[in-house]
């Protein structure tokens, strides 16, 4: 009944006094927030990053959390927030409805199969995938009721109001996906300190996984082989990376190891999506791969990837559709993948919606 | 699209959004109220101003008309004691004057003296022309004859038109009054 009298009220608020909408990005060491004010305007971001008390790995440390929450909304000027909660906290599976009217006793039946957690101390949510002679398929996201407590909280006493909680890959996907073909799509977020692969299903997010092996691993290996510090590492990374050649074999010798373990952590996951072991309906193979997230921008990674995947692996274009024609953000390219997940979560509502 | 947001969080939130719509259009409200009394603030001076203005040309031209009608009376009992006394002094130096009236006014016929006017005053001597209404013809003529004899009355003229009327009759009878000699 509320919802219906706030569509109602929505539509006496100009356009022009509608709330900012920002975009958070909850990870255990940051917080990562974008606002699309229009479509044709220029984005702002910002980067908050959280004290050692939250390095937990565990429930969020909440008084941090809403210091974090507190400056992106003063900052930013956001009321209003999407908000994204850490991969590893959520379980995510598909299953299979008989039709669109049995979806939530589809997810009730499953759930205690495949969360390892009380039902009462679980919030979940499903997405529709695909229809299939056996009925309809659904992705379905769970995430432990404290962690969402834990964000609500945290972001009501920063003033935020919270529009919606997701997780990073379905913001992610949001933001570097832009169809829902019938085709299954890998995205990799390759992070500082870890790597999200997410497998989409007709667009929607039906499969994710977190793994810590991160960019920085990288980084580490061309300092250890060339003795040098982080900073040229990063540069020497970024800029030379994996290209094979005769000048750069130290390099390319020194990543050998750690691209080697991404591809072999790429490929265990697509054989897992490809037999489908927990599913009764067949999957899709995976068609591409979309590469995002801060190593993405390192030099001739996604040549070889595609080399040894077989398969397209193109680097994600964060702003293609979050920025209709508006200026670019100052920032780099690299800098730009690691907001791949905000900006996912920036979109989710156009930015004229007032509700 | 996946929303984990609990259905309390979500009710709580849509709750929250029509009460800061609501804060907004009251605020609003509000301000616009408090602008709209700002700006009415110089027009109530304005006005008041003006009422003030109006109240002191009332009182003034109060004023001005009591002055007015002050003056007036006075004028006019300064006419009224003229007459008085341009009245007196005639009676003080034409003494017959109050026997003319007594004596024209001592009949016993039935009639009534509207106007005694006296014209030609002369020391010992004036024009008399007497007006008034006779009950009946009868009475007219006892009037008449008892005024011919009176010794000091001579020349009484009355028209013949006065004996038209049977019942009350209007009259008009003309007449010479001279003082005897000392």
């Amino acid at each position: 009944m509320y919802s219906r009298i706030a569509t109602y009220v929505a539509q006496f608020v100009p356009r022009s006094l509608a709330p900012r909408i920002a975009g958070i990005e909850i990870a255990s060491t940051f917080v990562r927030a974008v606002t699309i004010p229009s479509d044709d305007g220029s984005c702002e971001f910002l980067t908050v990053t959280l004290g050692d008390s939250a390095r937990t790995g565990g429930a969020p440390n909440t008084r941090a959390l809403t210091d974090a929450l507190r400056t992106v909304r003063l900052k930013l000027g956001s009321l209003h927030a999407v908000v994204s909660v850490a991969e590893r906290k959520t379980f995510l599976y598909e299953t299979v409805a008989r039709d669109v009217h049995h979806i939530r006793e589809a997810i009730e039946s499953t759930l205690e199969a495949r969360v390892p957690l009380r039902a009462e101390d679980v919030v979940c949510d499903g997405e529709i995938v695909r229809t299939v002679p056996e009925g309809v398929v659904v992705a379905v996201t769970a995430l432990p009721r404290a962690d969402v407590l834990a964000i609500h909280t945290a972001s009501r006493d920063a003033g935020l109001m919270i529009r919606a909680i997701e997780t990073e890959s379905h913001a992610f996907a949001r933001a570097v996906l832009h169809s829902t073909e019938p085709e299954s799509v890998l995205l990799v977020d390759l992070g500082a300190h870890a790597t999200r692969i997410a497998i989409t299903d007709h667009g929607v997010v039906a499969y994710a996984a977190s793994v810590d092996f991160g960019v920085k691993l990288f980084t580490s290996a061309i300092m250890k082989r060339l003795s040098i510090s982080e900073g040229e590492a990063e540069a020497i990374r970024m800029q030379r990376g994996f290209l094979l050649g005769d000048g750069n074999r130290d390099v390319v010798e020194a990543l050998a190891g750690p691209v080697s373990a991404l591809r072999d952590e790429f490929e265990r996951h697509r054989s897992f999506w490809n037999h489908a072991p927990d599913l009764e309906v067949s999957r899709l193979p995976i068609s591409r791969v979309i590469l995002g997230g801060a190593g993405a921008a390192t030099h001739g990674i996604a040549e070889y990837l595609s080399d040894a995947l077989g398969l397209p692996v193109i680097q994600a274009d964060i702003w293609a559709h979050a920025l209709r024609g508006g200026a670019l953000p100052k920032m780099t390219a690299s800098e730009a993948l690691d907001y791949g997940t905000a900006v996912g979560l920036a979109r989710r509502y156009r930015p004229t919606d007032p509700w | 699209m996946v929303n984990l947001l609990t259905e309390e969080m979500r009710r709580e939130r849509t709750k929250r959004y029509i009460r800061a719509v609501g804060d907004v259009w009251l605020t609003v409200l509000a301000t616009s109220i408090a602008l709209l009394g700002l700006v009415l603030i110089p027009v109530y001076i304005m006005a008041r101003s003006a009422e003030e203005e109006g109240a002191q040309y009332l009182a003034a031209a109060v004023q001005i008309a009591e002055r007015r009608e002050q003056l007036g009376a006075l004028q006019e009992m300064a006419e009224l004691t003229e007459r008085v006394r341009v009245v007196s002094e005639t009676q003080r130096s034409r003494p017959y004057m109050s026997r003319i009236v007594q004596t024209v006014s001592q009949s016993a016929s039935p009639i009534s003296i509207s106007e005694i006017s006296l014209t030609a005053i002369a020391e010992s001597a004036a024009a008399v022309t007497i007006r008034g209404t006779a009950a009946s013809r009868a009475a007219l003529v006892s009037y008449t004859n008892d005024l011919k004899d009176v010794p000091e009355i001579s020349a009484l003229s009355l028209p013949v038109s006065a004996y038209a009327g049977d019942r009350n009759a209007p009259f008009t009878i003309s007449f010479r009054w001279s003082e005897p000699a000392p």
